[in-house]
Parts: structure tokens; sequence; C-alpha cells
């Protein structure tokens, strides 16, 4: 999993039918020195994340594990899977 | 999920088995603003996507979790099509119409 913030949000009517009713949420993940990519992405939301957040975000097969029950054989390759309300680390 | 805008179409006659029936599009990777980024692919349609939409697609083991590319030799399926964007309040992306600040 990797730290990401969400910057803002996607709207999509047509979308395959498992999606329907999924936020999808604009994200940027933060890299390796803690940075935010430049690249934003789309990820499904199910964690009442909000714009601005610092959030947990989850990639590949393993993200639509994330969907809700009985949704899980989706499209997904990214998803936010919690709300950061603390961070801390030591520096080196 | 990527962002990419659809350019154009593909076309394979002899393919393997299992891509039977998919209408392929050539896509490339693009930013919030519908402009595009990156290098080409080629995904496969979900969802009846067009040249000059912007869609969001699924890669790697994924891109199989759609009843039509179960099991089948896809790495990367376009989901769903977008119609707007938001970022910090303001809409960066429309499908119809002009972004917010653009006259």
């Amino acid at each position: 999993m990797q730290r990401g913030k969400v910057t803002g949000s996607v709207w999509a009517t047509r979308r395959v039918e498992v999606l329907e009713g999924v936020r999808l949420a604009l994200v940027r993940r933060r890299g390796p020195d803690g940075r935010l990519a430049d690249r934003e992405e789309v990820a499904v939301e199910v964690v009442e994340a909000g714009v601005g957040d610092e959030v947990l975000l989850a990639d590949g097969r393993e993200a639509s594990l994330a969907m809700p029950e009985g949704k899980n054989f989706a499209p997904v390759d990214l998803a936010v899977v919690g709300v950061l309300d603390e961070q801390s680390w030591e520096e080196d | 999920m990527d962002l990419v805008l659809v350019t154009g179409n593909v076309v394979s006659t002899v393919k393997d088995a299992g891509l039977t029936g998919f209408k392929l599009l050539l896509c490339r990777p693009a930013g919030a603003d519908g402009k595009p980024t990156g290098d080409e692919l080629v995904c496969v349609d979900a969802v009846g996507a067009g040249r000059g939409e912007l869609c969001f697609i699924a890669r790697g083991s994924s891109a199989r979790q759609t009843e039509p590319t179960r099991n089948r030799p896809v790495d990367a399926v376009v989901c769903g099509i977008v119609d707007s964007i938001e970022r910090d309040g303001r809409v960066v992306f429309r499908k119809h119409g002009k972004p917010d600040g653009v006259k």
C-alpha cells in the first residue's frame, strides 16, 4: 500500500455495471521520498474520504477487494482503503 | 485506475481465440485535464467508448475482472467514460463544454 492524497472527484455515468454507485476519487500517490506524484489517477473510494484527505491506497487486483461485498469481481486496480489521521517517522 | 484518451481503434483478425469479439481501443494516458501525456496502449472496451473520449482503465489482472474479459488474455480494459473531473472545487475537465475559467 502507498500513502496518497485525494485531490478531487471524477464523474462518469457510463461505467461497467459493477462500478455503479461507487464514488470515484482523483488521487495522487506519495513516492518513496514522501512527495506527491504529478500524475493523477482514479481510485474507487469506499471509506468516505474527502477531498484533501491523506489516505492509504491499495493497488493491483487487491484493490478490488475493497469493493462492497458481492462486488469484488470488478475491474478495479486502485482503491482508497483508509484515511490517515496521524503519521510519524524518524528522520535518517 | 489510469485516465486515458481514446485516440483510435485497432483491428486484428488473426488473434488468440480468447480475444474474439472484443473492440480494441488505441488509448493514450492522460491528465485530469484530458490532455494526453504518455505512450499509447491498446485496451479492450467494456463500456462502448469511442475516439475522443476520456476514460479510465483497469490494468493487470484487474482487467480480467469483467464478465466479457474473465479468464481472457487481457491486461487493460476501459471500464468507464469520464463526464467531468473536479479538483479543489474547480471543474478541470468537462466532456461536453469547457472547464471552469476557460472561455
